[in-house]
């Protein structure tokens, strides 16, 4: 049998991730804090490298809006495209998940699993 | 006025930024030193309210470079001497060449290296019009008149404009 390693276990998360929303959620990837990615189940026409490095540098930018604005703790982002969703947030301190999302996609369901999904992230993550 | 301040990773933009506000940053949008988003700092020159913005310097973050540069009035372009010029130091002055802007290069870590303004100049390929200026942002050699310069270019085109 193939012995998991850190980056199967967050595959393996990020498909159940997919199927649990129903095609709502059309890729999703898991970045280090240094913008590489550590796993994704990403459309073959979503650059992997570009999509990660921009969606950290997004979320640090909305984490930095919410300290100069006293806004609390930044909880996600949303952007909103006439075609697509992008939804990002953090999965500790050591990861974010970002996830594309269908320009229909029930966003309520599809932050409720990512949520659940990020906790499980985080747990992964500290056992290696 | 929004400045910029552009350079390789580990330059010391984040630093120069520090050094330039006399303040630490509050938040720093970075990872173990590297900047990932931004670094954003408001500072006041002579009555004049400056908007000092840093970019990340990996290369990963080159299509921050893109969107910090809208709007910008000026520009800063660090250089790490204990490096020399790169080829990201290149790109990213041509970058600011390509926005008409007033800018000012700096020889950064310049107490570490000596490296030569004639070969920094030569090597980004910039006319005698442009500022070249040994800086230490750790110690803050420099900072000021990097900045002075840079005021007074953006005030000499407005003068001809």
């Amino acid at each position: 049998m193939r012995r998991q390693g850190l980056k199967e276990d967050i595959e393996e998360l990020l498909m159940n991730l997919k199927e649990k929303t129903w095609g709502d959620i059309l890729g999703v990837a898991v970045v280090r804090p240094d913008g590489t990615v550590m796993a994704s189940a990403l459309p073959r026409e979503i650059g992997e490298k570009r999509f990660a490095a921009m969606a950290l540098v997004v979320l640090g930018t909305a984490n930095r809006v919410c300290d100069e604005l006293g806004a609390g703790n930044m909880v996600q982002v949303i952007i909103d495209g006439s075609k697509m969703k992008a939804i990002l947030m953090s999965a500790g301190e050591k990861a974010l998940l970002a996830v594309l999302a269908s320009k229909d996609a029930n966003v309520k369901s599809a932050l409720s699993e990512m949520k659940r999904a990020s906790i499980e992230v985080k747990k992964v993550m500290a056992k290696y | 006025m929004k400045i910029v301040v552009f350079g390789a990773l580990n330059a010391g933009k984040t630093t120069f930024l520090e050094r330039a506000s006399k303040k630490e940053l509050s938040v720093k949008g970075s990872y173990e030193g590297m900047t990932t988003s931004l670094d954003f700092t408001r500072l006041d020159y002579n009555g004049e309210t400056v908007y000092l913005f840093t970019t990340p310097g990996h290369r990963r973050f080159d299509f921050m470079w893109e969107v910090l540069a809208n709007g910008m009035r000026g520009a800063i372009l660090l250089i790490d001497s204990t490096v020399g010029i790169t080829e990201v130091d290149r790109e990213i002055g041509g970058l600011i060449e390509s926005k008409g802007v007033p800018y000012v290069v700096a020889v950064n870590k310049s107490d570490l290296a000596n490296l030569s303004l004639d070969m920094v100049r030569e090597g980004l390929g910039i006319s005698a019009k442009v500022p070249v200026i040994p800086t230490s942002a750790i110690y803050g050699n420099g900072v000021d008149e990097v900045l002075h310069r840079l005021m007074e270019l953006k005030n000499e085109r407005r003068g001809t404009e």
